[in-house]
């Protein structure tokens, strides 16, 4: 209970649990740059007339994006929930009681 | 052992009490008649879709009825009721003063809850519950739709009037010992929704009068044949009502901020924390309203500030949830019904607000908005995250309300079927809007794909449904013959629970 | 309590995320928000319950739109009622139809094929029934000039969906030998809708159909909506405001034939051929 950051195992689980959604996000970013970029060379030769705005496809691609964010998110926020649940039931064996914070709501 | 109320009491005598415990009583009794009232006018609409055509419901009139009741009556006569009885339960004894500041307000804003609820049951309004004029001036029949205008006056001023009288317990009523930083969450949730209530209800009575009047003919604010501007309203009523969401949600937050840290054996995590993210979700609330109306044809400007507000407000919601893992993280959990209930709200909690920020990213609303998309999203977090705490609360209350136990097993069982209920219903509901259908529709055009995930949505309702009977069921018969309460813990988990001589009255 | 730290790179982290989802938000929305300057425009009105477009050439068409792929339409939405929101789920086309403003909102179709047009804000008691058929047609072949191909498409589409307008409201080649009218304010639930709401003809003959309201309203045959025989023995399609059209007895059996208003359904009304 001691205000200064120790790296104990769970501050280091909480840590990577944290940047995860970060690294994935870069890293799509990353992907669909990539993809943006060999669009672009493949084209550069040829002076490419305006393309059209084809709003279905801008709103639908920006759906995707998002979504995948949502998933990586979602996917650590209920993964970090359920394995709470299961490591820190009262029946797991691995739990002992901590006496220094029980009762502490008297 | 267990103190029951020391004698019987005739029933006029809790009617008529103006005692907080008794009080909180009666708001919950009709908070729960209200719920299961339009619990079935829920399973009469979905029953509707489970194929297209015609199916339970006489008429496309019949059916605009009864999802307009079925939404006032959900929002404003189950979800705020259910919370101000628990806070009538429980804020006197979280600042330890003898009742309410003032009693008889309270029975008065209490009394007015029925008055409000009979005027909009007996109208049965066909306006929809948001009732956006013209529709609600030049078409809606009268006297329904009058009639559900008075009711959500009443409901309105009911609610500003409990609202001051838990300011005015907190803030002067609080024991002189007990600091303002050291009162439960809960009661911090209490003031900081009784706050935007005061601030935001006004502009909704304001905009209900108006809608009156245009309704009589005698001003045309909302009416364009007078000269009058329909968006308007919008504005008016969004500004009410998207703190309302927050009002509806953060009571639920601070239930849950009770119950996560008793269950887990474990302190809060951070209390500066959850204070500090009412108070900033209580501001930022206010800035966000009208991303309801991305798609009435706002400039782009507007679009891109009601955006960023909306999405200022979901960090101070992500440090709930992050509070209440790190809380749950390294405890010893008790998984007893009302820490499952619990659970099961921040998960879906966690969905519902990823909806959100999809509705709110610009160009995405064109996807989501008025489909099934939306009808899913806020139902996952008022039926998924908030009705769901409601309810894990109401079993956690209820050795204090009754001196008995209800039945754990039962309790369980009701748990895993709303929640399994729960999300399939809902979380269909959102690609069932991605696939383009509307809201409000009596019937569909024969898509196969609406038609499956219409029937897995029905099907997930009924199964909401049959949970929420087997709590009813199990209350009843445990108030009447449950097992007699440990009441100094009736959990067996070791921490404290409310002070149950509170349920003598002191008068 | 602690561990503040963690809870501030929790936060920044969030803060992170949801600045990457407003900016790249924000700036599809700018790519979509604008439309083209060689826009063309049509004009959409929304009543209760079915839409109505008006293309730059004058054609009109009732609850079906003819497009071009690949060409860029604006659309101007009005409202002669209550809001509705005009809606294409498969091009993402959403915008409230408000009375009292003009709505503006663009597409450019690029899939040819039959679409669904539906209403998505309540709108009344046929709010579920308020959709139309979007047409999204190739440029016709041949033309090497696109956009006069798309003249020559559009105005040959429209003037197929006008004509059924046209040809009822054109004036009645014999004389009608009833006059069924529809007066003014029928189109509200409870006043009267036909005048007179049940009339008597001998086969053969020709009844005059006026609209004498402010909305449009039909006279077809059936009970109601729900009739699996509705429109199949006459059927006067949309008859606008002020319009007339005309109902031809000559193939009907000798009975009694209820009639209604299918874009009013509460509207009803009989008639005996005998």
């Amino acid at each position: 209970m001691s205000s200064s950051i120790k790296l104990t195992n769970a501050n280091k689980w909480l840590l990577i649990i944290i940047f995860a959604p970060v690294l994935s996000v870069s890293f799509t970013s990353f992907i669909f740059n990539l993809e943006q970029t060999a669009v672009a060379q493949e084209s550069a030769g040829v002076t490419p007339p305006e393309e059209p705005v084809i709003r279905r496809v801008e709103i639908w691609g920006l759906f995707y994006r998002l979504m995948v964010i949502a998933f990586v998110v979602g996917a650590v926020v209920q993964g970090t929930i359920i394995y709470i649940c299961l490591r820190f039931r009262e029946s797991n064996k691995k739990n002992q009681p901590r006496e220094s914070w029980e009762g502490m709501h008297r | 052992m267990v103190l029951e109320v020391k004698r019987p009491r005739p029933m006029w005598e809790i009617l008529f009490s103006t005692h907080h415990t008794d009080i909180g009583l009666l708001y919950i009794f009709t908070s729960l008649a209200f719920l299961f009232l339009a619990g079935a006018l829920a399973m009469a609409i979905r029953t509707e879709l489970f194929l297209p055509g015609l199916q339970v419901i006489p008429d496309s009139n019949t059916f605009s009825r009864i999802f307009t009741v079925h939404g006032t009556t959900m929002l404003l006569l189950w979800v705020l009721p259910f919370s101000a009885g628990v806070g009538n339960y429980l804020i006197p004894i979280m600042v330890r003063y003898k009742d309410m500041a003032w009693p008889k307000l309270n029975a008065v804003a209490f009394w007015m809850i029925p008055v409000a609820g009979a005027l909009i049951w007996i109208g049965f309004s066909d306006t929809g519950w948001t009732a956006y004029p013209p529709y609600s001036i030049i078409r809606a029949p009268g006297p329904a739709a009058d009639m559900w205008i008075f009711g959500a006056k009443i409901l309105g001023i009911s609610s500003v009037l409990g609202a001051i009288n838990f300011v005015v317990t907190i803030l002067k009523m609080k024991h002189p010992d007990l600091p303002l930083m050291k009162i439960s969450l809960f009661a911090w949730a209490t003031l900081t929704t009784s706050f935007m209530i005061m601030v935001s209800l006004p502009t909704f009575a304001a905009a209900l009068i108006m809608l009156y009047t245009d309704r009589l003919g005698v001003s045309g604010f909302f009416n364009p044949a007078m000269g009058g501007d329909p968006i308007a309203y919008q504005h008016l009523f969004w500004f009410t009502f998207h703190p309302e969401v927050y009002i509806f949600l953060i009571p639920a937050v601070g239930m849950l901020y009770e119950m996560i840290p008793k269950f887990s054996r474990k302190p809060i995590f951070s209390y500066q924390s959850g204070v500090t993210a009412f108070v900033l979700l209580s501001i930022i609330g206010f800035a966000s309203w009208a991303h309801h109306m991305l798609a009435t044809g706002m400039s782009f400007t507007e679009k891109t500030v009601f955006m960023v507000g909306t999405l200022a407000a979901v960090p101070a919601s992500a440090m709930h949830v992050f509070n209440w893992i790190a809380t749950m993280w390294g405890g010893r959990i008790k998984f007893a019904a009302p820490m499952m209930f619990g659970v099961g709200g921040i998960m879906l909690f966690f969905a519902s607000g990823a909806g959100g920020v999809v509705n709110t990213a610009l160009p995405l609303d064109f996807i989501t908005h008025d489909s099934y998309w939306v009808v899913g999203h806020f139902h996952l977090i008022l039926m998924g995250t908030v009705s769901l705490t409601l309810t894990g609360f109401l079993y956690y209350l209820f050795p204090l309300m009754t001196g008995r136990m209800y039945n754990e097993r039962a309790a369980k069982v009701h748990f895993v079927l709303a929640f399994v209920g729960v999300i399939l219903v809902f979380i269909t509901q959102h690609v069932l809007g991605l696939y383009g259908m509307p809201r409000r529709y009596f019937d569909y055009v024969p898509i196969p794909e609406w038609i499956a995930m219409n029937q897995i949505a029905t099907v997930g309702a009924w199964i909401v449904g049959l949970s929420y009977v087997l709590m009813l069921v199990n209350l009843i018969k445990s108030a009447v013959s449950g097992k007699h309460a440990d009441m100094n813990d009736p959990f067996k988990i070791g921490e404290e629970y409310y002070d149950y001589t509170r349920r003598e009255p002191h008068h | 309590m602690g561990h503040a730290t963690m809870e501030w790179v929790y936060v920044g982290v969030v803060i992170s995320l949801l600045t990457y989802v407003g900016a790249e938000s924000w700036n599809v929305e700018r790519i979509v928000e604008h439309a083209p300057a060689d826009a063309k425009t049509i004009k959409v009105t929304g009543q209760q319950w079915f839409w109505t477009f008006e293309h730059e050439d004058g054609k009109q068409e009732v609850g079906e739109l003819h497009v071009t792929k690949g060409v860029p339409y604006k659309f101007e939405l009005v409202s002669m009622d209550v809001i509705h929101s005009f809606n294409i789920p498969d091009y993402t086309v959403l915008l409230d139809v408000v009375p009292g403003r003009v709505n503006t909102i663009w597409n450019l179709f690029d899939m040819t094929g039959e679409y669904l047009i539906q209403c998505r804000e309540y709108c009344g008691m046929l709010h579920y029934n308020m959709k139309a058929k979007l047409f999204v047609e190739e440029p016709s072949a041949g033309t090497e000039q696109a956009s006069s191909a798309q003249d020559a498409s559009v105005g040959g589409s429209a003037t197929e969906g006008a004509s059924n307008n046209t040809g009822a409201s054109a004036p009645a080649a014999t004389t009608a030998a009833a006059t069924l009218k529809i007066p003014q304010g029928a189109s509200v639930q409870g006043n009267p809708s036909y005048d007179p709401d049940s009339l008597t003809v001998k086969v053969g003959d020709t009844i005059a159909v006026d609209n004498e309201d402010s909305a449009p309203h039909t006279v077809t045959n059936g009970k109601d909506a729900t009739d699996p025989n509705m429109g199949k023995l006459f059927d006067t399609s949309i008859i606008n405001a002020g319009d007339s059209s005309e109902i031809v007895t000559a193939d009907l059996q000798p009975g009694e034939y209820p009639f209604f208003c299918s874009v009013h359904p509460y509207m009803t009304g009989s008639m005996t051929v005998q």
